[in-house]
């Protein structure tokens, strides 16, 4: 007998414990550089490689005023980082299970990269590890692990991914942009081992929100923005990042090499999915690419692919769900983090959903994801 | 005229010719300005106060050369006539449906960010003049509408700069996205600095547009790996993917709310995008900018946005179906002539196919009205 899933979450964030790190690495290897929370005179934060991050938690929706960040560890809620305390928030809403996207590892699995190659390893390694031990065996049914490659050899990505898929992992979590962060290009052919054995493990590829960006990417604040108008604006703006991510995979020719490969694309909301399969296909065509080493129209190549989900939409869940298709859409809460449904999640859906039919609200809320992170 | 009005693109680009800069500016500054120079591979190059602009083809104009339609050209004797000769423009137009054409760049850039980069503020300039006084000598006429670049070196010369030309004759201004990522001269387009430019731009009452791309740091890098016609096509989607960046952010920016009176065109965005935008902009102000003390961003960027901003479409056609979102009011159509991405030749096929469940009323708005009112189009 299956779980009875009624909701799956497939975007949600997890936060490191303060000894996350110190009780799997090495003290006299590593010393005062292991990824630690410090209480401080006013402030806590975490310390990674012996630096100060000015990081320790983005939980807001969980807090009194439910828009400001904790400064101090012993102000954050238990469920943002105790499984067993989660379940009880999800319990509290109706949600059964949440896919798990770090906090202070990087939203996009992104905070070690580029480190000190075997210090990336093991920071890598103790938080897949982390995710393992603490929260997917307190419930597998309920938490999904995505694990964070290690970046800097192929060889290393793969005995990660390996490891990790031994322990029944579901995913790889990828940078979007890794040719910023001085990695290929995924068109690169360097990345086709990673391919072949995501695939060979029955894995899925994930991109979370704008994959870690470089600044570049985004309108700088000027001096005088208030703060509020620029968090907003942070929130709102990623979306244009994601087509062009999205687009390179697909002008890659990722998915015509391998054909079992699965792209999951979270906190990407879905209205502007059109806007990505459209001037693709208008690209396609026009450009005749199908002579030029794309055989497949990239419309058809994301309706076999790829996934994209949604949390506080409506006018794209009512008007767009089946031009991208309802087997293509997924759901999520973003808890804890700012843009979070928390704790008005129940509403924000039944929003969403009105007019949608029981078996689409279904499909999108269980179906989909059951597939994709293969939940029995 | 199948529509029995007529069709209005806002959004066309002009080519310059090779010596446009060379034959008009000053002596001394005659060799460093734009000018197109055959390159050891066989290629012909715009070189621009020395530099060779190695991502730009000679001209884009393919939607009207022969060959692979996304490869690119590569010496001038290959770019036809339609790009820069306005009586074979017309012929192409007319054989296209379109009555009238607003006029951007093409080597001074798509928004002008290539001229905006001179870094000698003097050469700036004199090269804006020369584009500007070119612009409106050549392209007379009701079908052409003249739009001219400003000097971004400073914020003065920008003022000045916007004066003569709309008193010259141009009929908006046209503006880098991000002045502030090309030239050090002008600080962030935001800062209260610049509200002496908008206020000038109120009284001159002329629309200030912006181009998507020209803002080129702002974009994902081409793969240098990809087939050239699959890194146009890769150019298609980022090019405008990227404006979402630039609109989001105007619209959180103040500058609206302080200037209301003026008019901004973001040029080449797509609409397919833009709904989800102004969706997730006013969740993001409601859920952020409404709480704690003193509130003090009081309209929705939706409101900003219907009040005096323009979004623009070529190909889109899902995001027709949330005109009710945008605002069928708040969007114009244009052709991107002679680009490669242009529905030229096949403009009137591909509007009736787009446009088919969309009200007579709002795709006469789209086509025509709203392009009509805003530039004064008499066509």
């Amino acid at each position: 007998m299956g779980y009875p899933y009624r909701r799956i979450d497939v975007d949600s964030h997890i936060q490191e414990k303060p000894d996350t790190w110190t009780s799997r690495m090495s003290k006299e290897k590593w010393g005062d550089r292991i990824p630690e929370m410090r209480r401080g005179q006013d402030r806590d934060e975490w310390w990674v490689d012996g630096k100060p991050t000015g990081y320790l938690s983005t939980c807001p929706a969980v807090m009194p005023d439910r828009l400001t960040n904790p400064t101090r560890w012993d102000d954050i809620p238990e469920c943002v980082y105790d499984a067993t305390e989660r379940m009880k928030a999800m319990d509290s809403e109706g949600t059964d299970c949440q896919v798990m996207y770090a906090n202070t590892t990087g939203v996009s699995g992104d905070r070690f990269q580029g480190l000190e190659p075997e210090f990336e390893a093991e920071c890598v390694r103790g938080y897949n590890d982390y995710q393992t031990e603490e929260w997917v065996n307190v419930n597998p049914n309920r938490f999904v692990a995505l694990t964070v490659p290690v970046y800097y050899s192929m060889e290393k990505t793969l005995e990660e991914v390996h490891h990790n898929a031994r322990n029944g992992h579901r995913g790889v979590m990828l940078v979007g942009t890794p040719h910023t962060r001085g990695l290929e290009n995924y068109s690169s052919p360097y990345w086709e081992p990673l391919w072949q054995a995501v695939v060979e493990n029955d894995l899925v590829l994930t991109v979370h929100g704008s994959g870690a960006a470089p600044p570049s990417m985004r309108i700088e604040a000027h001096s005088t923005l208030e703060h509020r108008r620029n968090d907003a604006a942070l929130a709102a703006s990623g979306f244009s990042i994601q087509p062009q991510y999205f687009a390179n995979f697909l002008f890659a020719g990722v998915f015509d090499r391998y054909p079992k490969l699965t792209l999951v694309a979270a906190e990407t909301g879905i209205g502007w999915l059109p806007w990505l399969l459209e001037s693709c296909d208008y690209a396609w065509e026009q450009g005749q690419l199908w002579n030029k080493g794309l055989p497949n129209r990239p419309t058809e190549l994301f309706k076999k692919h790829c996934y994209v989900d949604f949390w506080y939409e409506r006018s794209a869940v009512e008007k767009y769900r089946h031009v991208i298709g309802v087997d293509r859409i997924m759901w999520e809460t973003d808890f804890p983090h700012p843009t979070a449904l928390w704790p008005n999640t129940n509403e924000f859906l039944a929003k969403a959903f009105e007019g949608v039919p029981e078996e689409e609200q279904y499909q999108i809320l269980v179906e989909n994801p059951k597939k994709v992170f293969r939940l029995d | 005229m199948a529509e029995g009005y007529s069709i209005i693109s806002c959004d066309d680009h002009v080519q310059e010719p090779p010596d446009l800069w060379t034959s008009r500016l000053p002596k001394a500054f005659a060799e460093r300005g734009p000018k197109v120079v055959r390159q050891s591979n066989g290629w012909d190059r715009w070189v621009v106060d020395g530099e060779v602009l190695n991502e730009w083809p000679v001209s884009r104009a393919r939607a009207i050369s022969n060959g692979d339609r996304y490869l690119d050209i590569e010496t001038w004797d290959q770019v036809p006539a339609a790009s820069y000769d306005p009586a074979a423009r017309a012929d192409a137009m007319d054989q296209d449906g379109i009555s009238a054409a607003v006029l951007y760049p093409y080597i001074a850039g798509l928004g002008g960010e290539i001229l905006g980069a001179i870094k000698d503020p003097k050469l700036q300039s004199a090269c804006v003049d020369v584009y500007n006084n070119w612009l409106l000598e050549t392209w007379t006429g009701d079908r052409y509408v003249p739009q001219a670049l400003v000097p971004i070196s400073s914020i003065e010369e920008a003022i000045v700069g916007a004066e003569k030309a709309v008193k010259a004759g141009h009929k908006a201004v046209v503006l880098p996205s991000a002045p502030w990522r090309i030239n050090d001269g002008t600080p962030h387009l935001y800062e209260r600095e610049w509200d002496p430019f908008w206020e000038q731009m109120k009284d001159l009452d002329v629309p200030v547009c912006f181009h998507s791309g020209s803002a080129p740091s702002l974009m994902m890098q081409i793969y240098e790996g990809f087939h050239p016609a699959v890194a146009k096509g890769f150019d298609v989607v980022r090019r405008p993917s990227s404006s979402g960046m630039v609109v989001c952010r105007f619209l959180f920016s103040g500058v609206g709310e302080r200037h209301p009176d003026v008019k901004f065109v973001f040029g080449a965005t797509g609409i397919d995008w833009f709904a989800f935008m102004l969706e997730v902009s006013d969740h993001e102000w409601e859920r952020i900018c409404q709480k704690g003390e003193n509130i003090e961003m009081l309209e929705a960027p939706s409101e900003i946005f219907h009040r005096q901003c323009y979004a623009t479409t070529c190909f889109d056609q899902v995001g027709l179906q949330l005109l009710y979102v945008i605002g069928a009011k708040n969007v114009m159509w244009f052709s991107e002539f002679p680009l490669e991405s242009s529905t030229f030749p096949d403009t009137e096929k591909t509007l009736e196919k787009n446009y088919a469940d969309v009200s007579a009323e709002d795709r006469k708005a789209i086509l025509h009205d709203n392009a009509a009112e805003l530039y004064g189009i008499k066509v």
